[in-house]
């Protein structure tokens, strides 16, 4: 007998397949991923990355987009002359943001990298084609 | 069981940040083995499938939780998977809006469909299905995916979704009920090719 199926139908129950094979085909992390986080959680640690210091992050991230002769990972690898001198032109021409704005970084949210990717697009033409 | 807490009787994930905050490095070891694996997931369906920027996130995800440490025990509010959730969220939004400035990624990265003569087809055609899946959440507003990975991927409360996501259980139902209507809408017509037709007669 045919089975009626109406628009009506819970979306769940024609996805549960779908999801199950999402699930089945999970990424696990790679032992090179599981070694940069535990080397991070080494150097913060070891007080080579500030506790509490999320501003570095971007920092780093800026060096390395900017040296592309700079190791891209660990990410807060040491900045490159390059990107010493622009952070600190970034630095002395940026006003003062809002406290807000670190909680923001603190989680990661849109606000600094949009901002980064603004100083980085004005200071380097071709920021959009780096990898 | 909460998939938020990870392995039931073992330590909680706020005494064992606890623990790296005081110098312990095994904590650090058997706290990143429970979370890493579970933002690496999230993170590769969140960017479509893009293994090295999901190993990123989960790296600088990972790194602000370490950073967070020393402060946690004062906060002591939320629990270290949401917080790196939310964390990987918010990074995985600002890769998301970074990529579409640059260029448009196609939605239709479904494969092709296997043969179903083949004694391995069934393997194939789950693999078929979960990168139609995979496709289809490419397309959704990022709220609804985020919301649709979490609750039918990760399999996560709403409550838990809702913290995640700062924002109510009512609004975390809603965006679920219409991203999983317009996965369905995505998915209906390749249901043949998928192997499904089979299951439309009977």
């Amino acid at each position: 007998m045919m089975t009626m199926k109406t628009p009506e139908q819970d979306p769940a129950d024609t996805l549960a397949p779908y999801f199950a094979a999402a699930r089945a085909k999970a990424p696990a992390p790679s032992d090179e991923l599981m070694a940069r986080v535990m080397a991070d959680a080494a150097a913060v640690q070891q007080g080579r990355i500030g506790a509490g210091q999320p501003r570095a992050g971007v920092l780093a991230r800026l060096s390395a987009a900017l040296v592309p002769l700079a190791p891209r990972r660990p990410l807060a690898g040491g900045l490159g002359m390059a990107g010493v001198a622009l952070c600190g032109l970034w630095l002395g021409f940026a006003a003062p943001g809002p406290l807000g704005q670190v909680e923001a970084l603190l989680w990661g949210s849109a606000g600094p990298d949009a901002e980064l990717e603004l100083l980085l697009a004005e200071l380097t033409p071709d920021f959009g084609d780096l990898p | 069981m909460d998939p938020l807490t990870t392995s039931t009787g073992a330590e909680p994930d706020a005494a064992l940040l606890a623990r790296y905050a005081r110098g312990d490095a095994a904590a650090a070891r058997l706290l990143a083995e429970r979370l890493a694996p579970m933002v690496l997931r999230f993170a590769t369906r969140m960017l479509g499938g893009d293994r090295a920027e999901a190993e990123d996130v989960t790296q600088e995800a990972m790194l602000r939780l370490w950073r967070q440490a020393p402060q946690w025990q004062a906060d002591g509010a939320a629990k270290p998977a949401t917080w790196v959730y939310r964390v990987a969220a918010n990074l995985c939004t600002d890769r998301l809006r970074r990529r579409a400035r640059r260029r448009h990624l196609p939605l239709e990265a479904a494969a092709d469909p296997p043969d179903p003569g083949s004694s391995a087809a069934a393997q194939i055609m789950d693999a078929t299905r979960a990168a139609a899946l995979e496709a289809a959440l490419a397309s959704l507003p990022e709220r609804q995916r985020q919301a649709v990975i979490l609750r039918h991927i990760e399999g996560l409360a709403n409550p838990e979704i809702a913290q995640i996501m700062d924002t109510g259980v009512e609004a975390v139902e809603s965006l679920l009920a219409r991203g999983k209507r317009a996965l369905q809408a995505r998915l209906a017509g390749k249901r043949p090719e998928l192997g499904y037709d089979d299951d439309e007669d009977t």
